[in-house]
């Protein structure tokens, strides 16, 4: 393990360098430091897991937020492994509980009355690209996270974690706490609902992106 | 293939190819299924045109830019400070929870053999209170068989006082006949109480004595009880009997003509009662109740809310 003094990455205190399983085991004993290494390590891919999931930014920080606060207090019962497997099926759990109760009373986020710009949603700037790029991979984005809406939250979980998160099946079904039978008959009929999603609404997506262009070039 | 399908539902042909391909794209299909897979796609241009627009859908999701996180999720000091070994003290209660419905059932039981213990036995066993009204009788029959037995009666008693507040009258009426203090003295101290018979003198002489002090503090036969008991006529001081000078004693004789020793002994007894009768103890049976009955209350919503932290 390495062990040499490195500048804390946002308060500046030095800390130890360490790999993840010794910063898990000294979070379990009080370390919030080596806790919080973890939280910088893993709030991106929890982050964007919850917002593929629940589709606007408030609820998506509420849920990364909760997701860290739920795995810190419950670090005793983690027994090694992965631990970003550790805080997908945490955070894969928030967002459950969260639809379950929009389901039983349905909401309408302010973000649904008008198109995400950038200031409220910066990750859509690249910039390594040009604005016809990035307007087209803009709208290709908004369409896709439109279409990932529509899917069932079954469906809609296992596509994120395998499509955006690029978890395998295993994980997957660890992650969703069901059988791996069910993770690929979730993920195949949330890909056809999405590949039907995006042929019935192929006029919102730029020209290269449409499925039929590319059907028409096999 | 394994079937794959959710229950009470069998997947449609066309969900069972999708499944078939979305498989095949992943390369989660066995060697021989994806052997005749990919035989028939290149007979099946329909099938194929589906593959790719699946192949192309994944391919979309997955360059879905990452979105950088609005800012950092790292918890604050005060609540990563707390030891992994101190969990909160709710937490802890919370982990109590099968010890305290223990406890409260314990302890409710043995409120319960108490009370019935109390219900039974209390009484018999003599730890019940007794009545107050009962420690008048009880000195009654420890009475000394000689003592005269019956309390004066109200109206007996009104004319003790009576006769006592009419020879203080007197006595300040005939101040010059009064003989001198000294003599009465003597004349009393002869016949000091050396007997069964001198129980009345002894009255005289403390009822000449109460009688001074009858008019400054309370009427005379009430007063002059207070003292029986400590003082018994054969261990007087040689001068218990000497009045102080200016104590008017000639009319202790007509009181005593008046309250004989007879009606004088059994009010005594009666005026002790207020500070030697005992106080009525509180039962230990009941005592018992009020703790486990506190306990058992206690506990019961300590144990409540433990389950509901639990749950939590």
């Amino acid at each position: 393990m390495a062990c040499e003094f490195t500048p804390h990455r946002f308060c500046g205190i030095m800390c130890h360098a360490m790999d993840e399983a010794s910063l898990v085991t000294a979070a379990q004993q009080g370390n919030m430091d080596a806790f919080n290494e973890l939280v910088l390590t893993y709030q991106q891919p929890v982050y964007n897991l919850a917002y593929r999931i629940m589709g606007d930014p408030a609820t998506a920080s509420d849920a990364t937020q909760e997701t860290f606060i739920a795995a810190y207090e419950s670090l005793e019962r983690f027994r090694g492994g992965s631990f970003k497997s550790y805080l997908m099926r945490i955070v894969t759990n928030r967002c459950y509980d969260v639809l379950r109760r929009r389901k039983r009373r349905p909401a309408t986020s302010f973000e649904d009355f008008g198109d995400i710009d950038e200031e409220a949603n910066p990750a859509l700037v690249n910039g390594h690209e040009g604005p016809d790029e990035y307007a087209e991979r803009q709208e290709m984005a908004g369409v896709i996270q439109a279409g990932i809406q529509t899917l069932p939250p079954d469906q809609r979980i296992t596509l994120v974690l395998s499509d955006v998160q690029g978890l395998s099946y295993d994980e997957i079904a660890e992650a969703t706490n069901v059988a791996l039978g069910t993770v690929k008959s979730r993920l195949a009929r949330g890909r056809a609902k999405l590949r039907d999603y995006l042929r019935e609404h192929e006029e919102l997506l730029p020209a290269r992106y449409r499925l039929e262009d590319e059907d028409r070039k096999h | 293939m394994t079937r794959l399908w959710g229950l009470g539902r069998r997947p449609t042909a066309r969900e069972q190819r999708d499944e078939l391909l979305s498989a095949y794209l992943d390369g989660q299909l066995d060697a021989e299924v994806h052997a005749r897979l990919t035989a028939q796609l290149a007979d099946d241009p329909v099938l194929l045109s589906e593959l790719e627009a699946l192949r192309h859908t994944v391919e979309m999701v997955r360059e879905l830019p990452p979105l950088p996180v609005p800012r950092n999720f790292i918890l604050p000091q005060p609540r990563t400070a707390r030891p992994r070994s101190q969990p909160a003290p709710g937490l802890r209660l919370a982990r109590l929870a099968p010890f305290l419905t223990a406890s409260t059932v314990v302890v409710s039981l043995l409120f319960a053999v108490v009370l019935v213990g109390d219900l039974l036995f209390g009484g018999r066993m003599g730890m019940s209170t007794a009545p107050l009204n009962e420690a008048p009788l009880l000195l009654e029959h420890e009475l000394p068989a000689e003592a005269p037995a019956p309390l004066p009666s109200a109206g007996e008693r009104d004319v003790a006082v009576t006769a006592v507040v009419e020879a203080e009258s007197e006595a300040e009426a005939l101040p010059l006949a009064v003989p001198t203090a000294p003599d009465a003295a003597q004349e009393y101290a002869g016949s000091a109480p050396e007997s069964l018979d001198t129980a009345e003198s002894e009255n005289a002489v403390r009822g000449g004595t109460i009688t001074s002090e009858v008019g400054t503090v309370t009427p005379g036969p009430v007063a002059a009880g207070s003292t029986e008991g400590e003082l018994p006529a054969a261990s007087a001081p040689p001068d218990w009997a000497t009045p102080a000078p200016g104590v008017v004693t000639e009319f202790a004789p007509a009181l005593d003509e008046e309250l004989p020793p007879s009606e004088v002994m059994p009010y005594q007894e009666d005026s002790e009662l207020p500070e030697t009768a005992p106080t009525a103890p509180v039962s230990s049976w009941r005592i018992g109740e009020i703790i486990l009955g506190l306990a058992s209350l206690g506990l019961a919503l300590v144990t409540v809310w433990a389950w509901r932290v639990r749950r939590h």
